[in-house]
């Protein structure tokens, strides 16, 4: 039973994007707060905190937001063969509404227009990273479900943003239909150089890197003999 | 160095990695060190898992001496000289003492965006060098509560790419690709600690925009 309690590296090598989550099993709104709460602790240039957080349960919201999010999963499909969805992300683009919670990350200006994409997205993505590390610790998984944020008009629509709000994504949370494992990443030595580029890193993977415990493995990752 | 890292919790490192400026430049990092940093901000979450981060590890000394140099002209035009503040930017003494001392931080490391090329299908376009950028911050947040979780100190600052020319030039990063940020990494002078923040409930809403949260 998760008591929230989670060493951190444990966390950060088995959060992984969680899209299939469990619709019957709700969230309490204490762990939405902590989860907030871990997100507005994350570094934020000079401390301005220009996010803003909408915590949405109501279905009537969540349908449209769900509809919207099928509408670009369907459109991502269609408009490119080589990029193919997998079953997580084709499966949230069918149950998206069904999440117990989906909290909408914006990035807010400080004037009467709303920041860029890229200023929102800059300011809000370490408070994203940090709120999924804390809600896989809770016990729950979660994603970024961010191409919505190309119908800004839409979404002003149905939540009602303020002028001065950019949304950024959507984050799904629930207790995942399976579970939190390992991650496929490239190794440091493919994307580290030392003092100048191309210049291949002398780090080694030394005798103290983190090993899974095993009951933080998933299934799949017992079966590829991982950890 | 002990075989097994030492446990830290993980809401003990989100709540007390806060930005550490002063680093002692006595006491060196090892390189697993180094290393499990940048592995944890791989492990960061990223669209697709295009993975377009990399991670330039600057030690020399005679590099991080003019990056030094560069990242104060820029701090002086972030923060104004002491004769003359920034009013809209009230320095702290950490960001004055980073503005000094940068370059001799133990170890700096870059955060690189590269542009995803693969891509470029009918409509679908390639992921330009600025959406590459804040796809890596994730990982950025991981290497902060890393180096927090090894006792060790770092800030996030992009004030250095005022020089991004230069700097790319000096360390031979390609000219599409984005520099993220600068990490300069080492223990901290002093403490980590717990940070200020507006209250979760001044900055969520319910359903709605303006829709008080029923926290």
């Amino acid at each position: 039973m998760p008591t929230g309690s989670m060493d951190l590296f444990d966390a950060i090598y088995t959060t992984r994007a969680t899209r299939k989550l469990r619709h019957d099993l709700p969230v309490p709104d204490e762990d939405v707060y902590k989860i907030l709460d871990a997100g507005i602790q994350a570094a934020n240039g000079g401390n301005r905190q220009v996010w803003k957080f909408i915590v949405v349960r109501d279905p009537r919201i969540k349908r449209q937001l769900g509809d919207l999010y099928r509408e670009l999963v369907n459109w991502v499909t269609s408009s490119n063969p080589n990029r193919k969805l997998d079953s997580g992300e084709l499966y949230l683009g069918e149950h998206m509404a069904e999440s117990p919670v989906i909290i909408v990350v914006c990035g807010i200006s400080s004037g009467n227009e709303p920041p860029d994409e890229a200023t929102a997205v800059g300011a809000t993505m370490p408070a994203i990273e940090n709120m999924l590390l804390a809600a896989r610790a809770l016990g729950y998984g979660g994603n970024i479900s961010a191409v919505v944020r190309r119908r800004q008009d839409d979404l002003r629509r149905i939540l009602g943003l303020g002028p001065n709000a950019y949304a950024a994504t959507l984050l799904p949370i629930g207790v995942p239909q399976g579970s939190h494992g390992l991650k496929s990443r490239l190794p440091v030595e493919e994307v580290t150089y030392d003092d100048t580029w191309g210049n291949p890193t002398r780090l080694k993977r030394p005798a103290s890197v983190w090993k899974p415990k095993l009951e933080l493995l998933s299934e799949g990752d017992r079966k590829k003999g991982r950890g | 160095m002990a075989a097994s890292r030492p446990e830290i919790g993980l809401f003990e490192a989100i709540y007390t990695a806060r930005a550490i400026r002063k680093l002692r430049h006595d006491k060196p990092v090892s390189e697993s060190d180094v290393r499990a940093i940048i592995e944890a901000g791989t492990q960061a979450t990223n669209g697709a898992n295009r993975q377009l981060w990399r991670f330039a590890v600057v030690r020399d000394p005679a590099t991080k001496n003019r990056i030094g140099e560069w990242y104060r002209q820029a701090a002086l035009r972030v923060l104004g000289p002491d004769d003359n503040p920034n009013p809209n930017h009230i320095a702290n003494s950490g960001e004055r003492y980073l503005q000094e001392h940068a370059g001799e931080s133990p170890v700096i490391i870059f955060v690189v965006a590269t542009p995803n090329y693969g891509q470029a299908v009918g409509e679908w376009k390639p992921v330009d060098a600025a959406s590459a950028g804040y796809m890596c911050l994730p990982a950025v947040q991981n290497m902060l509560l890393a180096a927090r979780g090894l006792g060790l100190g770092s800030n996030l600052t992009s004030a250095i790419n005022m020089y991004e020319k230069e700097v790319k030039e000096l360390l031979g990063i390609p000219d599409e690709c984005k520099i993220v940020c600068m990490l300069p990494i080492g223990y901290p002078q002093g403490k980590h600690g717990p940070k200020t923040r507006k209250p979760v409930e001044e900055v969520t809403y319910s359903e709605r925009w303006n829709q008080a949260p029923r926290f």
